[in-house]
C-alpha cells in the first residue's frame, strides 16, 4: 500500500495517489498524516484507481480527508472508476454520489478554482 | 271301427262340427272330463273342455290352423277336469269337405311329470355347481389373503358375493374380550347382536338362527371368530347353503390361524429391520447423507435390504448398501448379521477388495447371507477420493456438482459366497469434487416388471439429473418417488445418497491482523475453486475481511496473543442452490462494546454484501455470513 502526494500542480490542486490494499492494517496509520496531506492545497483529488482492496477503514480515511478539506475550504474529490474495489464500497456507504468521479481529469476539473 | 273300440281307445276321440261343436266323443275323454255324453254332444264346443289358457289358444291359433291348413298336430293343451288340469297332446284333422273335424287327445300326464322332474333335477345340479364354485372362490380368496384383516375382508366379500348373502357381519375373537365386531357388508358393523361366544364355541357347523345363518370360525385350538349372514329377500334367490357355509367357516378358521402366526413373525421382522436401518450418520461437516427405505408393496414380510454408514477409520467414511436373498424373519436377521460383519471387518488399511473377500468367508458360515449382493464404498473425507466395489450389485451413480450423472461400472464381481468367487475382487476409484454426490441403492429402485434393468438404469440417470438442484433429503425423496411411481407389488428399496462437502477453509489470525492480506488471498482462491463468480468472490472476501477486522479490534482488543478464527464452507440451501458460509469467531463481546462509527460502517458494508448475517454471543462473539455461491443469472 502506498499513498503518495504528487508534486503540486500550478493551479494548486493536490493529487494523492493510492495503490495496493487499503485495509484495516494500513489505513489507520495514515490518519495522522491527513492534515499534512491536504495542507495549503486549493483542491484535493484522491485517486483510488489502483487500489486493489478497500474496506471501511478506507472509507474512514476518505471521510477524514473530506472533513479536513472542508475545514480548509478546499474542494475534495475521489477518483473511483466504475467496477473498482473502492467504488463499490463508497457506493455501499453512500459517499459515491457526493465524492466519486470516474476518471482523473473529471476529478481535477471539478476541484479547480474558477478560472 | 266298432263302437267299443272307439269308446275304449286309450286316447280321447272326438268328432267336431266345423264350428267346433262336439258331435261325438268317446268314453275315454268323457271320463277324463267327468261329463255325461248327453251333457256334451251337440251342446259344448271342444274349447269348453279346455283350461282358460287352452281356450284362448284355440280361438287365436288352432281354429285358424284348422281353417287354413285343415289340421294341427301334437299341440300341448290342458283339459279342465274336476280333479285339476290334465295335460294332453292334441292332434286334429278336418274332413275333406271341411264339414267335420276328427280329434285325438292323448294324456300327457306322465310326460309332464317326467319333464317337471327333469327340470327340478337340472335346477338342483345348477345350484350345486354354483355353490361349489362359491366354495372354491371363497377358499381361493382366503388362501390369497395375507394378514388377519385381509382374511376378514376376503370372507365378507365372498359372503355377499358368490355365497349369496344379502348382508354379513364378522366377529373376531380378541384375547380377554370375547367376540368383537370387526367388519360387515350390507349392514352396520355393530347392527347385529354379538352371539354369545360360549354358544358359538359349541357349534360345529353353520346353523340357522333368528332368520340368519351363524357360522363358527374355528382355528386349530380356539375359536377365531364367527360370521352371521342374512339371506336375500328375493324368493327367486337360492337359499343360503348350510353345508357350503360350514366348509367356508372351517377354511376361514384355519386361514385366521395362519394369518395370526404370520403377523407375529412379520412384526418381529419389521422391528428388527427398522432397528437395523435406524443409523445415525457420523458427525462430520465434510459430508452429508440422506437415506430412504421403502418396504415392498403388498408384502407384509420384510426383505433383506439394508444401508449403513460409519467411520471405517480416521476421516474415512464407509458406505454399504446390500440385499440379502429372501424375505421374512430369516432374511432380516441374515441382513443384520451381514451388515454387522461389514462394520466389524472394515478398517482403513483393508479397502473394498479385501473387505469383500473377508465377507465371502463370513457367508460360508451364515448360509442365509449367501448370494447376498453388496455395494461398498470408502470416502476419504479430506480428499474426496472414493474406492468402491460391487459384489453382484447395481452400479453406484455419481452425481457431479457440475455435469451429467454417471454410472460407476468399475469394481464389479459376483455376489458374496457365489460359486465362482474371484481370488481377487476388483475395485473402482473415483474422485469427488466439492458438492459431488454419490448414490448407492438396491435393485428394487431400478428393476420393474415392465422394464429391463438397462432401461431402469437409464431412467435412474435421467431422474437423478432432474434432482441436481434439490437439497440432499429432497433429492432422495424425489428420486425414490419418480423411480417407483406406478409400480405395484414391487420389492423393497434402500437408497443412500452422500454428498461430499469437501474441505472447509480454516485459518487462525493473530489479533494484529498482520496476516489479513494473505488470508484474504487464500480465501479468494478457495472460493474460486468452489465455482463462485468474480463478484461473489470479491464481496465475500470483503465481508469476511470486515468481520475479521471487527473481531480483532473488539474481540481480541488488539492483543496479539489473542487469535481470530475464520472458517468458510459451502452448504446447500433448501432450494438446492449452494451458499458460502463464513464464520468468524473471537473471544470478546463486541455486541456489548460501544459501537464506533467505523464499526457501524463495517457492519453496514457486511450487511450490504451478503444475504444473511448472524451474530452470536457465546464464549466470545461469532458472526456467520451467508451468501449464494453464484450470483443468480437473471
Amino acid at each position: 500500500m502506498t499513498l503518495q502526494p504528487l508534486p503540486d500542480r500550478q493551479d494548486g490542486v493536490r493529487l494523492l495517489c493510492a495503490s495496493g490494499e487499503l485495509d484495516v492494517v494500513v489505513a489507520p496509520s495514515l490518519l495522522p498524516d491527513v492534515p499534512t496531506l491536504v495542507q495549503s492545497a486549493s483542491g484535493v483529488v484522491l485517486d483510488l484507481s489502483d487500489v486493489t482492496f478497500f474496506d471501511s477503514s478506507g472509507v474512514r480515511l476518505v471521510d477524514r480527508l473530506a472533513r479536513e478539506c472542508g475545514r480548509t475550504q478546499a474542494p475534495f474529490r475521489v477518483v473511483a472508476p466504475p467496477g473498482s474495489a473502492s467504488r463499490r464500497v463508497l457506493e455501499l456507504v453512500g459517499l459515491a454520489g457526493e465524492l466519486a468521479l470516474d476518471d482523473l481529469d473529471a476529478a481535477i476539473r471539478s476541484v479547480q478554482p474558477p478560472a | 271301427m266298432s263302437t267299443d273300440k272307439w269308446d275304449d281307445a286309450p286316447c280321447g276321440l272326438l268328432t267336431l262340427a266345423a264350428d267346433g261343436i262336439v258331435l261325438d266323443a268317446n268314453r275315454t275323454i268323457l271320463q277324463w272330463v267327468a261329463r255325461r255324453r248327453e251333457d256334451v254332444l251337440g251342446l259344448l264346443h271342444l274349447p269348453d273342455l279346455l283350461s282358460v289358457g287352452g281356450r284362448i289358444y284355440w280361438e287365436t291359433h288352432l281354429s285358424l290352423l284348422l281353417r287354413v291348413d285343415g289340421r294341427f298336430d301334437e299341440v300341448s293343451l290342458e283339459l279342465d277336469t274336476p280333479y285339476g288340469r290334465l295335460p294332453v297332446v292334441v292332434t286334429a284333422a278336418a274332413s275333406e269337405s271341411g264339414e267335420s273335424v276328427e280329434v285325438a287327445v292323448f294324456s300327457a300326464w306322465e310326460r309332464s311329470r317326467y319333464e317337471r322332474e327333469l327340470q327340478a333335477a337340472r335346477r338342483v345340479a345348477e345350484r350345486s355347481a354354483t355353490q361349489t364354485r362359491a366354495l372354491q372362490h371363497a377358499t381361493a380368496a382366503l388362501s390369497g389373503a395375507v394378514g388377519v384383516e385381509a382374511v376378514a375382508t376376503a370372507l365378507l366379500d365372498a359372503a355377499v358375493g358368490p355365497l349369496g348373502a344379502a348382508a354379513v357381519t364378522i366377529w373376531l375373537a380378541e384375547p380377554g374380550e370375547g367376540l368383537v365386531a370387526s367388519g360387515s357388508r350390507g349392514e352396520p358393523v355393530d347392527g347385529v347382536p354379538v352371539p354369545p361366544g360360549r354358544d358359538v364355541v359349541a357349534l360345529r357347523a353353520a346353523v340357522e338362527h333368528e332368520g340368519r345363518v351363524l357360522v363358527p370360525l374355528h382355528g386349530h385350538v380356539a375359536l377365531q371368530g364367527a360370521l352371521s349372514l342374512a339371506p336375500r329377500d328375493d324368493p327367486a334367490a337360492d337359499p343360503l347353503d348350510l353345508e357350503i357355509l360350514t366348509a367356508v367357516g372351517q377354511q376361514a378358521g384355519l386361514a385366521l390361524d395362519r394369518a395370526q402366526l404370520y403377523e407375529q413373525s412379520a412384526s418381529v421382522a419389521h422391528e428388527l429391520q427398522q432397528s437395523l436401518l435406524d443409523v445415525e450418520p457420523p458427525d462430520d461437516p465434510r459430508f452429508a447423507v440422506a437415506t430412504a427405505y421403502r418396504p415392498g408393496v403388498e408384502m407384509l414380510e420384510v426383505g433383506g435390504d439394508w444401508f449403513d454408514m460409519f467411520l471405517a477409520g480416521e476421516g474415512v467414511l464407509a458406505l454399504s448398501v446390500g440385499d440379502v436373498v429372501g424375505r421374512g424373519l430369516g432374511a432380516a436377521s441374515a441382513m443384520g448379521q451381514l451388515r454387522s460383519a461389514v462394520r466389524a471387518v472394515a478398517e482403513p488399511e483393508l479397502g473394498p477388495t479385501r473387505l469383500l473377500s473377508r465377507l465371502d468367508r463370513f457367508v460360508e458360515q451364515v448360509e442365509a447371507a449367501s448370494m447376498a449382493t453388496l455395494a461398498y464404498a470408502e470416502l476419504e473425507l479430506a480428499t474426496g477420493e472414493v474406492r468402491y466395489a460391487c459384489a453382484g450389485h447395481p452400479p453406484p451413480l455419481l452425481l457431479p456438482a457440475h455435469g451429467e450423472p454417471r454410472l460407476l461400472w468399475d469394481g464389479r464381481s459376483t455376489p458374496l459366497g457365489a460359486f465362482s468367487v474371484p481370488s481377487q475382487r476388483p475395485e473402482g476409484r473415483v474422485r469427488l469434487h466439492e458438492g459431488d454426490r454419490l448414490l448407492l441403492y438396491t435393485d428394487g429402485l431400478v428393476e420393474r416388471r415392465d422394464r429391463g434393468i438397462d432401461d431402469g438404469l437409464t431412467v435412474l440417470r435421467d431422474a437423478a439429473a432432474g434432482c441436481h438442484d434439490l437439497s440432499l433429503d429432497k433429492a432422495v425423496e424425489r428420486l425414490t418417488r419418480t423411480m417407483l411411481e406406478g409400480e405395484l407389488g414391487r420389492d423393497d428399496v434402500c437408497v443412500l445418497l452422500v454428498s461430499w462437502r469437501g474441505t472447509p477453509f480454516e485459518r487462525y489470525l493473530p489479533a494484529d491482523l498482520r496476516t489479513l492480506s494473505s488470508v484474504r488471498r487464500a480465501l479468494g482462491g478457495w472460493l474460486a475453486n468452489r465455482g463462485s463468480d468474480d463478484e461473489t468472490r470479491r464481496d465475500v472476501v470483503l465481508a469476511a475481511s470486515e468481520a475479521m477486522a471487527n473481531a480483532a479490534e473488539h474481540g481480541a482488543g488488539g492483543r496479539p496473543d489473542e487469535q481470530v478464527y475464520v472458517r468458510a464452507g459451502v452448504a446447500r440451501r433448501d432450494d438446492g442452490s449452494r451458499e458460502v458460509v463464513v464464520t468468524v469467531r473471537d473471544r470478546g463481546r463486541w455486541r456489548a462494546a460501544r459501537p464506533s462509527i467505523e464499526r457501524g460502517r463495517g457492519l453496514r458494508i457486511i450487511e450490504a454484501l451478503v444475504d444473511d448475517v448472524l451474530v452470536k454471543d457465546d464464549e466470545g462473539t461469532t458472526i456467520v455470513l451467508r451468501r449464494a455461491l453464484r450470483r443468480e443469472m437473471t
